[in-house]
């Protein structure tokens, strides 16, 4: 399915090539909108609320120890506006630089900041990227360029020479389980049908099949099963079943064989 | 809840961000097509509006009796249900071609079209009763809300902060549990644009079954989705609300518009006019985007569930 989200290959200095999916604007809008700037908006009306109860205290300090409120009121201000600033600008670079390029909603939406060599957003990207995320939402100038770019950058983006990518999936080669009955089944169909006719791609079909069926539905799986053990006996040339056996069984069997070929199974995930 | 958001997906499959991206890409590769169909199926809802308005200022000029006026209206009616009906129609063949892309096997509008055009009562069934579905959920959740928290709220009509929250809750469950329901009725169009032999009670049932379990990452589709549609309807706002902006200083003295500027008010209903008119053609241009949503969404989910992604070689094609 990456042949409906931009691509984008990175050339390294040692000469190797590393492969990225652009993020997309789907992940981008639901890390922002759903996730950051909700719990950005909160962490921000909560330092406010503390903030006020802060200095309310230390005006009623500073009148109890008889001095002015006027220039104590002056610093508090400026003060809450420099933190102001800090929780606006550092929600993204905190995340954004202790998180190897990702914040809460990125994690969720699986996606990160990375420089265009590849290598991870640093200190100095990040806050590029989020001082000018304000010009971006202006006018949702960073939207159209996001949708409309193929690199899908924002202006923060271009400012700071960076790339928002999917995170690639965790390896998952969790073998599928398979009953006791596809033993006997295998060792069979290693002697009558040719197994070498089955290529990886077959192979990891099934495989994907064995692994998936606990969570389908039970109708769809048993139409899904009979269809693709039909075509796997087709593929492995083998005229009539040894036995009768349920489907699911026979494609754990060819599962079975077909590693006991001695083919080199590719994790494909 | 946000880990649960967006689990590991299978290969065929989609998170959330990528159902909502993979539709955008699918719309803008075939914005022509699917916009020429939208375009169709807005002409559909706009017809029967059309031709009962010719008719009706045909009868005033002749000043016909009252009974032309009943025929009238029962003309409207029964165009009024085929043309939508048609618009109907063509909201699912963008869904159906949509589909078509994502199995890798392209259909022409015109054979998809033909195919639809032999179900067009079918998928007008099917949007009619999920509908209806979603507006007795509606009002049997009213009820209940108005019955259980009301009640639990006079009981502490005394105690304000208490009687507040009492119905605060009640709001949100209310709001919870609807767009659950409207979250397993989403796709009732898709099954029956796609799928051989299927009626319009099966198809709304082929909604709910797929949607099982997966109720919040479809509602997270649709959330997201609104977001990034914003954009275009806060353009349709902007006539209008700079035609507020006019009028504002004159607010607090009414009659001094009339005195002031007597062409405010009407620059201000032509920004409204070019407003309505934006927010219609914003509508067109984004419900493409919407089916093709609807079509991945779909995709998804039958992957997941029936393994539609899982496919062998066959020999014999």
């Amino acid at each position: 399915m990456t042949r409906y989200f931009n691509q984008i290959t990175i050339q390294t200095p040692e000469s190797v090539e590393l492969e990225f999916t652009l993020a997309g604007i789907g992940n981008r809008a639901l890390a922002l909108l759903l996730i950051d700037y909700p719990l950005w908006v909160l962490l921000l009306v909560m330092v406010i609320y503390l903030g006020s109860l802060v200095s309310q205290q230390i005006v009623d300090l500073v009148v109890f120890l008889g001095g002015g409120t006027e220039s104590i009121e002056l610093w508090l201000a400026a003060m809450s506006l420099l933190l102001f600033f800090i929780i606006y600008v550092g929600y993204f670079v905190i995340f954004e630089t202790l998180w190897q390029g990702q914040t809460p909603g990125k994690r969720v939406a699986k996606i990160r900041v990375i420089r265009e060599n590849g290598q991870p957003a640093g200190l100095f990207q990040a806050t590029l990227r989020s001082l000018l995320r304000p010009i971006d939402d202006i006018l949702f100038i960073g939207f159209f360029l996001i949708v409309l770019t193929p690199k899908e950058k924002r202006l923060g983006d271009w400012m700071a020479g960076t790339l928002i990518v999917q995170t690639e999936r965790p390896v998952v080669s969790k073998a599928p389980s398979i009953s006791q009955a596809a033993e006997p089944i295998a060792e069979e169909l290693l002697q009558i049908a040719n197994l070498s006719l089955l290529q990886p791609d077959d192979l990891a079909v099934i495989r994907e099949y064995l692994q998936r069926r606990t969570v389908m539905a039970p109708k769809a799986r048993s139409k899904l099963s009979l269809q693709l053990a039909r075509q796997a006996k087709t593929l492995i040339d083998l005229e009539h079943l040894p036995s009768d056996m349920t489907p699911d069984a026979f494609l754990e069997a060819v599962y079975l064989a077909y590693q006991r070929l001695g083919g080199s199974v590719q994790d494909r995930d | 809840m946000p880990q649960n958001l967006n689990p590991a997906s299978p290969p065929g499959s989609f998170n959330i961000g990528n159902i909502v991206s993979v539709g955008l890409q699918l719309y803008r590769s075939h914005f022509k097509s699917y916009f020429g169909i939208a375009l169709i199926a807005t002409l559909w809802i706009i017809l029967p509006f059309l031709l009962s308005g010719i008719l009706v200022g045909i009868l005033l000029a002749t000043q016909a009796g009252p009974g032309w006026y009943v025929l009238i209206l029962l003309l409207a009616i029964v165009l009024g249900v085929y043309c939508s009906a048609k618009a109907l129609m063509n909201t699912a063949l963008i869904s159906r071609l949509a589909f078509g892309e994502l199995l890798q096997k392209p259909e022409s509008v015109r054979a998809a079209r033909q195919q639809l055009n032999h179900r067009l009562w079918g998928v007008f069934w099917a949007q009619f009763l999920a509908n209806l579905i979603l507006a007795v959920a509606s009002f049997t959740l009213s009820l209940l809300q108005t019955v259980i928290f009301g009640g639990v709220g006079l009981l502490f009509r005394n105690i304000v902060v208490l009687y507040a929250m009492i119905t605060i809750i009640g709001n949100l469950i209310y709001l919870v549990v609807y767009l659950w329901v409207y979250s397993r009725f989403f796709i009732p169009e898709v099954p029956i644009a796609v799928e051989e032999n299927i009626g319009a009670a099966s198809a709304v049932g082929r909604s709910w079954e797929l949607s099982k379990h997966s109720s919040g990452r479809i509602l997270g589709v649709i959330g997201v989705a609104v977001l990034i549609t914003l954009p275009f309807y806060a353009l349709s706002a902007a006539p209008m609300i700079s035609g507020l902006l006019a009028i504002a200083p004159f607010l607090n003295d009414p009659d001094s518009i009339l005195f002031a500027a007597p062409n405010v008010l009407q620059q201000l209903a032509i920004a409204f006019l070019i407003g309505f008119l934006l927010f219609f053609i914003i509508n067109l241009v984004v419900m493409p985007f919407w089916q093709t949503i609807k079509a991945v969404l779909y995709y998804d989910l039958r992957s997941r569930l029936e393994g539609l992604d899982l496919r062998l070689r066959d020999l014999d094609s």
